[in-house]
This record gives C-alpha cells, sequence and structure tokens, in this order.
C-alpha cells in the first residue's frame, strides 16, 4: 500500500514538475547536530539563469552537493529533467545532464589542459579496455571525436593556445574559465557555478557574465549559481533564491529581492556579527 | 582448562609487550600523521645496547638491579636512535607527500637492519649468565606453571603506561603534544615549540619500544631483523585501537596478544598444533583487514569527514 | 657473459612488477602494499601448473597456460580484497593491503601441496611449506630475450592504456576523487579495474619469474619486495611506465654494481638503503613526473633549441 501511494505520488509529482528542469523538495541535511540545510525548496525552469544568495554559512554550497550527488541528503527530493535523482551517486547525475564547478576550483592540475576537458566525455565513450590497448580502429575513432569536441570547448574559452600545458601552470583566471569548460564539456542541460567570480578582477568578472550569457543562449543550458558578487547577480539572473542559515528565506526578480526587508535583514545581521 | 588460563596469561603477557610498541606507533602517528616503519628498530636497538650493557656491568650487583639497569639503558638507546632519525631522517621530509615520508621511514628501517647486521655481522646473541637465570625462574598458579618474567612484562608496562597517563594528562609536555596533533599550525602559533614536541613524542616512543625489545630480547634471542615482525604486529594492533589514541593502542595490543595465543590454544584443542602455530600471524592480519573493512578508524579511532 | 645475462632478466622482470605497481600506485594514486602478494600467487600459480601439468615436446608453448592461470589467480585475488578495501582512504588502504601481503607470505610458508608423480616415486609426499616449490627443470624459459617481450609487449598496453579514457580516469581520481566524481567517473568501477590490472601483470611477472628461477621460496615475497618495487615507481615518477622501467633498470643496475666493488661488497644492502633515503630525499617527484620518453624527448629537445636561439650570435 505504502509503496503504492509512494509511486503514485512520485507520478504526481513528475506531472506536475514537467516544466521545472530541476525541483528541490524539502532538501535537508545536518552535520553533527548543526543543521546546514533545512527544508529547503525551489526550482530552475529550463533556459534560466538562477541565482542562489546569501551570508556564508547559508547552506549554499551544501545544497548544490546534495543536488550534485557529493552528499547524501538526510530528508527532501530532487527531480532532474521529470526524473529523480535524489539517490543517484555523482557519476549517474552527471550523466543525467547536470554538471557543476567548485568554489576552490578542483582541476585534475597535473594533467593537461586538454586533458581536463576530454574528461568531461567520460560517460560518453564507448570503446573497451581491449580496443585501447591494442589501439583499435573503434578507439581512434572515438578519440578523435572527444578531441575535437574538446578543443572547440578550448577554443569558444581561449584556451585553444594552452592545450598542452599542465593545468596547474595556468593563471587563476584561465584556470575558473577552464573549469566552466569542463562543466560545459559534459554536454548538460543545467550548469552549477559555484561562486564562478570569486578572485576575479572587474575585467575577468565582466567577461564571466558574457561568457555565461552565451552559453545560456547558445548552448541552451539553464544556469544555477552561488556568488557573493551582487552586481554580477543582479545583472545576470533573472530569478534570485536568497537562502540563511540553511533555509530560504526569499525568492523573486532581482527588483524585487533588492527590497525585500528579509533579505536586508540577513546581510545586515550577518554583517554586524562578523564586525564589519 | 589449565592450558586455557595459561594461554590467556601468555597472551596478556605478549598483549603488555605488543601494546607498548604500539604505543609509539600511536603517539608519532597521533602527532604528525607518519607510519614510523622504523620504529620496529628502535625496539631492535633497545634489545642490542642492554646487551651491550650487560656485558659491563659487574655480576657483583644484585640481579633485581641489573635488570632495572638494562630496560633503563635500552629505552634510553631506543629514545636516542628514535630522536637521530627524527632529526636527520623526518625533519627534513615534514612538508614533502606522505609517500615520501612513508618511503624514507621504510629506508630508515632497512638501513638500521643493515647496520646492524654489518655491525653484528648476523650473529645471534643471547643473554648468560644471571639473567638468562632469572628469565627461567617458574612459579604454579592453579596447578600451571608460569614463568616469571612474563608477569615482569605485565608490571613493566603498567608502569609505564601509568607514566604515560600522567604525562599526557598532567604535564606541560603532554599538553604541547595534544595542541600539536590536534593542529600542528595553530600550536605553533600559540608559541608551542612544536619541533621539541615532536622530539619527545619520537623519544618517548623510543624508549617504549627499546624497554620492549630489552624485555623481549631476554628471554628470546637478538638479532637484526628482530624487530620486523613485532613492529608489524605492533603497528596492526595500533591501527585496530585506534590509529592516534592512546587507549586504543593498549586495547589494540592486549587483542592482538590474547588473540594470537588463543589461536595456538584452539589448534592444540582440536589437534592442529602446527598449523596454529603457522597460522597466528595470518589470524593477526585477517583480523585487521576486517576491522578495516568494517570500522576503518579503529576501535577507539574518530571518522573524519571529508570536505567538498 | 652468463651474469650479466641473467641479470638483464631480473631487471625485465622487475620492470613489469614496477609497471604494473604504476597502474594503482602511480596512474591512480592508491598506495599498494601488498603488490609482492599478487607477484607470489602468479609465480605460485604458474609453478604449480608447470609441475602437474608439462605438455611434452611443446617447450615454451608451455609457459601460455601457466601465465595465463598466474594472471587469472591474481586478478581473482585482487577482486576478492579490492571489492571490501578499495572503500578506505589514504593509508588505511595502504595498511589493508600490506595485511593482504603479509596473509600470501605467511600462508604460502606454511601451505603444502601433494607432490606429483615423479616426486612421489622417490618418497616425497608434499612440496611447499617454508623451503618452496620446485619447478622441472625443463621448464626454464629464462632467456633474457624471451622476459624482455613481456616488458615490450606489457610497457605498449599499459601506455596505450593511459593515453585512453580509462587511462583519464584513473589520473582523475589520483588528481582530485571528487572531481572525478562530478565529471562521470565511477569510483568503485575504476579502482577495481587499476586494482585488478596492476595485479594481473605482477601475476605475469611471477610466472616469468617463476620460469626463470625455477625454484621459489615464499621468503622471496615478502614486504621488502614490495617497497622495493615502490621505490621503482616513486623514482620514476609517479604515473610514468618509462620512469618505472628505467628506475628497474638503474636500482637492480646500481645494486648489482655495488656487489662488484671491494669492502662495499658484502654490505652493499647496507648501502643501498642509504642510497634509497638520498634518492626520495633529493628526487621526490621522480626521473621522468608523469610523462613517458616521447614526452620527455620533446620536452628536451624545446629545451635545447630555447638553449640555442638563446645563445648570442656572432
Amino acid at each position: 500500500m505504502v509503496e503504492q501511494r509512494e509511486s503514485v505520488d512520485r507520478a504526481v509529482n513528475e506531472v506536475r514538475h514537467e516544466f521545472d528542469l530541476l525541483r528541490v523538495d524539502g532538501l535537508s541535511k545536518s552535520f553533527g547536530g548543526v543543521r546546514a540545510v533545512q527544508q529547503v525548496s525551489f526550482s530552475v525552469k529550463r533556459g534560466e539563469i538562477v541565482g542562489l544568495i546569501g551570508p556564508n554559512g547559508a547552506g549554499k554550497t551544501t545544497a548544490f552537493n546534495m543536488i550534485t550527488g557529493l552528499e547524501v541528503a538526510d530528508a527532501g527530493t530532487i527531480y532532474f529533467d521529470r526524473s529523480y535523482i535524489t539517490d543517484l551517486s555523482a557519476n549517474q547525475i552527471v550523466r543525467r545532464g547536470l554538471a557543476r564547478t567548485f568554489q576552490n576550483i578542483r582541476l585534475l592540475d597535473e594533467l593537461s589542459v586538454l586533458d581536463n576537458v576530454k574528461i568531461a566525455y567520460h560517460y560518453h565513450f564507448r570503446y573497451r579496455m581491449m580496443d585501447a590497448m591494442l589501439r583499435l580502429p573503434r578507439f581512434f575513432r572515438e578519440e578523435r571525436e572527444i578531441t575535437r569536441k574538446s578543443m572547440q570547448f578550448l577554443r569558444l574559452f581561449d584556451l585553444a593556445d594552452v592545450a598542452d600545458e599542465a593545468a596547474e601552470s595556468l593563471p587563476y583566471g584561465k584556470r575558473r574559465k577552464l573549469e566552466i569548460a569542463r562543466a560545459l564539456a559534459t554536454e548538460g542541460q543545467l550548469l552549477l557555478l559555484d561562486e564562478p567570480a570569486a578572485g576575479m578582477n572587474p575585467r575577468e568578472t565582466e567577461e564571466l557574465v558574457e561568457m555565461i550569457r552565451r552559453i545560456n543562449r547558445e548552448f541552451s543550458v539553464s544556469i544555477l549559481l552561488i556568488e557573493h558578487d551582487m552586481r554580477l547577480v543582479m545583472s545576470l539572473c533573472g530569478r534570485i533564491i536568497v537562502m540563511d542559515h540553511g533555509a530560504v528565506i526569499a525568492e523573486g526578480t532581482p527588483a524585487e529581492i533588492r527590497n525585500d526587508p528579509r533579505v536586508i535583514e540577513a546581510y545586515l545581521g550577518a554583517r554586524r556579527e562578523d564586525g564589519a | 582448562m589449565d592450558l586455557f588460563l595459561y594461554y590467556l596469561v601468555e597472551g596478556i603477557c605478549n598483549g603488555a609487550v605488543i601494546a607498548l610498541i604500539a604505543l609509539g606507533y600511536t603517539l608519532v602517528y597521533g602527532i604528525i600523521k607518519l607510519i614510523n616503519f622504523a620504529h620496529g628498530e628502535f625496539y631492535m636497538v633497545g634489545a642490542y645496547a642492554g646487551f651491550a650493557m650487560y656485558a659491563v656491568v659487574p655480576s657483583s650487583v644484585p640481579v633485581w638491579l641489573t635488570i632495572l639497569l638494562l630496560l633503563l639503558v635500552a629505552g634510553i638507546a631506543g629514545a636516542i636512535i628514535a630522536i637521530i632519525t627524527e632529526r636527520i631522517a623526518y625533519k627534513p621530509i615534514r612538508d614533502s607527500s606522505r609517500l615520501v615520508a612513508l618511503l624514507t621511514a621504510i629506508g630508515v628501517s632497512f638501513f638500521l637492519q643493515n647496520l646492524f647486521k654489518f655491525v653484528n655481522s648476523g650473529n645471534r646473541l643471547a643473554f648468560g649468565g644471571a639473567v638468562a637465570e632469572v628469565t627461567q625462574f617458574s612459579v604454579r598458579i592453579f596447578g600451571t606453571g608460569f614463568y616469571l618474567s612474563k608477569f615482569v612484562f605485565i608490571l613493566v608496562t603498567v608502569l609505564l603506561m601509568v607514566w604515560l597517563w600522567y604525562l599526557v594528562a598532567a604535564t606541560r609536555f603532554g599538553r604541547s603534544m595534544r595542541a600539536v596533533s590536534q593542529d600542528l599550525d595553530a600550536a605553533r602559533l600559540m608559541g608551542i615549540d612544536v619541533d621539541k614536541t615532536i622530539m619527545m613524542t619520537f623519544a618517548l616512543g623510543g624508549f617504549f619500544a627499546g624497554v620492549a625489545g630489552m624485555m623481549v630480547g631476554a628471554i628470546k634471542q637478538i638479532d637484526p631483523m628482530m624487530g620486523f615482525m613485532p613492529g608489524l604486529i605492533a603497528f596492526v594492533a595500533a591501527v585496530i585501537g585506534g590509529i592516534g589514541s592512546v587507549p586504543g593502542a593498549v586495547i589494540g595490543g592486549f587483542l592482538i596478544g590474547i588473540l594470537q595465543t588463543m589461536v595456538v590454544w584452539l589448534g592444540l584443542r582440536l589437534g592442529y598444533a602446527e598449523a596454529a602455530n603457522a597460522y597466528k600471524e595470518v589470524a593477526v592480519f585477517l583480523l585487521l583487514i576486517v576491522v578495516l573493512v568494517v570500522r576503518p578508524q579503529g576501535i577507539l579511532g574518530r571518522a573524519e569527514r571529508i570536505k567538498v | 657473459m652468463s651474469y650479466y645475462l641473467d641479470i638483464l632478466g631480473n631487471i625485465g622482470i622487475f620492470m613489469i612488477l614496477a609497471m604494473s605497481l604504476n597502474v594503482i600506485c602511480g596512474m591512480t594514486g592508491l598506495l599498494q602494499l601488498g603488490h609482492a602478494g599478487f607477484f607470489a600467487l602468479g609465480a605460485y600459480s604458474a609453478g604449480l601448473v608447470s609441475i602437474y601439468w608439462q605438455l611434452p615436446g611443446l617447450g615454451m608453448v608451455n609457459f601460455i597456460p601457466g601465465a595465463l592461470a598466474a594472471m587469472l589467480v591474481a586478478s581473482l585475488f585482487a577482486v576478492l580484497i579490492g571489492v571490501p578495501c578499495l572503500r578506505l582512504r589514504g593509508d588505511y588502504l595502504a595498511i589493508a593491503t600490506l595485511g593482504f601481503g603479509e596473509i600470501v607470505r605467511l600462508s604460502l610458508q606454511n601451505l603444502y601441496f601433494p607432490a606429483p608423480p615423479a616426486l612421489l616415486e622417490r618418497g616425497v609426499e608434499r612440496i611447499g611449506g617454508a623451503t618452496g616449490i620446485s619447478l622441472p627443470v625443463n621448464a626454464q624459459y629464462g632467456s633474457w630475450w624471451f622476459i624482455w617481450i613481456f616488458v615490450i609487449i606489457t610497457y605498449v598496453l599499459l601506455v596505450n592504456l593511459k593515453r585512453s579514457a580509462i587511462g583519464r580516469a584513473f589520473l582523475a581520481i589520483r588528481e582530485d576523487e571528487i572531481a572525478a566524481r562530478a565529471m562521470g567517473v565511477n569510483l568503485p568501477y575504476y579502482k577495481s579495474l587499476s586494482f585488478v590490472l596492476s595485479a594481473a601483470f605482477a601475476g605475469l611477472a611471477g610466472a616469468l619469474y617463476a620460469h626463470k628461477q625455477l625454484t621459489l621460496h615464499p621468503g622471496d615475497f615478502g614486504l621488502l619486495r614490495t617497497i622495493e618495487v615502490l621505490l621503482m615507481v616513486v623514482l620514476g615518477g609517479l604515473g610514468s611506465f618509462s620512469g618505472a622501467a628505467l628506475a628497474a633498470l638503474l636500482l637492480i643496475g646500481t645494486r648489482e654494481a655495488l656487489g662488484q666493488i671491494p669492502y662495499i661488497g658484502p654490505n652493499r644492502e647496507l648501502f643501498f638503503a642509504l642510497l634509497l633515503i638520498l634518492m626520495i630525499r633529493f628526487v621526490p617527484n621522480g626521473l621522468f613526473g608523469l610523462k613517458e620518453f616521447d614526452g620527455v624527448a620533446r620536452q628536451l629537445a624545446r629545451r635545447f633549441k630555447r638553449a640555442r636561439e638563446d645563445e648570442p650570435h656572432g
């Protein structure tokens, strides 16, 4: 009986969220008694650029980690592209078309820039270990295709000339770009960017905004991003979700958010606590 | 039944020695996260130092005083070799990768073994004279004969553990040690002399290992490879107890000591004495794998959360 | 002359061992201290196949079933031990595999097999234990070139693997497990695959060793053997098969050369240990880093070109 109820619930949810690319319901997570995320619900529609903002420690990155399967949620459900992905592991979720970048840039440092993008095609390759070891035609065919596509992305991000250099040798701005290129190369439908502009100078941030817009338009990829740079968020995002102390406290257009007393309170309160 | 008692007591005695060695692994790992593979060699050096000392102690000295002196000398020798090793081999690579540190430790272990092979030209040594006679004393309890020396193992181990507990809990050194193991950089900022604390930790571990080496050397033979297996077994004990945890090392040591003799006892009971004797070490490593799979952090260890 | 050819054969076996360990330790970045266990399983499997089941008149073809058995047995044990243990991180995995290696060695020390008919006739009832096992004399395929054929095959197969999506997945795990997962790499699967592959080639090295030495002692497969091979991997550069092979040549060569020097010769292990500590200290990133021969050659060529350009003209 209960199982049947659940499956009916699930079906109903699927219908209801037909137009949401990502739908998060009642997501919660605690770490040793500290409630990092509690009862968080929000959605991202196809083609949207959504901002996720909030003071430090609001639980934004933890929410990202649960959505991408790197951390297991204590409670709540996640639907992506109309299917239930709450219990899937990180590598399965990427396959569904949901890729991410990290706050503290996670590149494969000793590998070449090109290989860093090629890893994004990991789940596309079909050849067998024997094809690779014996260099059979199938291997060449697929590898050529992967290299071609990867180089396309590198050109798009102005990284083609450093394709053979080790990723660790790149300057900070290019490392950020490379990580975004890698996430985009998974050819997913939704990109989760965790503080993409952190540590960038104004000119680089400007470029980044342009790039994100382009990705959104040309590749019809939806974007959910965590960011502290309010100018960037306000100019880029059509909709903003605000979190504080692990919960969603507001949601709306940039204009609405700017004038929301709860948001102002959360930010000013946080600032007062910081002593700034 | 009396055989069971005999093997149980035997296991506790062996466990005491294993625990004593395991403490060194756990103290060092707790403080700098290094698996000090050369620790078994500190034990070996202790045995050799005791043997050398025995040659110069005049036979007019009462035997209990001689033994006390030998244990002390062995401990100090273990501490000195530990300090030298730390200063020359480990300190320069403290900021390198874990793999480099591990391989250096293994290299040091290999070097010390071969150094003693070179000095001793591979001969096995055994204590003679009064010490050898004393180790043969046995007492009868409940109709079973026990070597008195085995009880000395327990006595010495318990005394040293009480001393360690006092050191860690109630002294400045103990506080520094705990601070460094919590957060090395923060401890340095708080004005703790990190280098000295690490050195003292090595010395303490070396002292315990040296004493253990002397005790075992007195009842068995002394050779350059004698530290290898006991070192490995004690290391396993430290991991099973929860590496980095002092009470864990003690529990792990006794657990393994008893496990080994119980395997032998069971073999005797079931009529596979030879096989049981042969597989008592296999049992230890099997236990290790089972514990690691079921509870990777060991019995008393704390689990780490991986930060994304 | 035959002494040098014998060493050449040994070097070949160690090259395969070092390359096989490089799969798990170098490429995938998982510290494995039980490698000698897989080497031993391979050697004993091939040895037993050869003792019980020699096809007369086939000569070297008899090597094939033994080698296959060796690789299969090593792989099976790798699956058995890898599935539970590969969840462990860092030092803990190292310790668990160390435990496995010791279990294999200690078990072989106490394991007996029924003697083959030829020995039964002479009144020997069982073989094995601490004295080890002996292969029939006509099973010696230990010529250096025979071993080196397998060195080349191993090198080509593994370097090809490294430069494929599978190799990239291994390297991604080593560089950053979380990034690897976020890019779709199935960690348990690829860790196990790497572990099994590594064991299989260690098994092959074992088979070659068995047919070269003919007598196998459990004592030859202790922790020290693993450490020796690990040193080759580190000295060569973690992840570089060329480096691992070259380091095997250098280390074995150095040890044999030390043996030739008066006074040092009898105590060469002592100097060897000292050398190891110094090498780890001063070449911690290995000779080749992650590169293979071609990568190093290209780098040298570039440096050479730059040096020539920098030279003042006229």
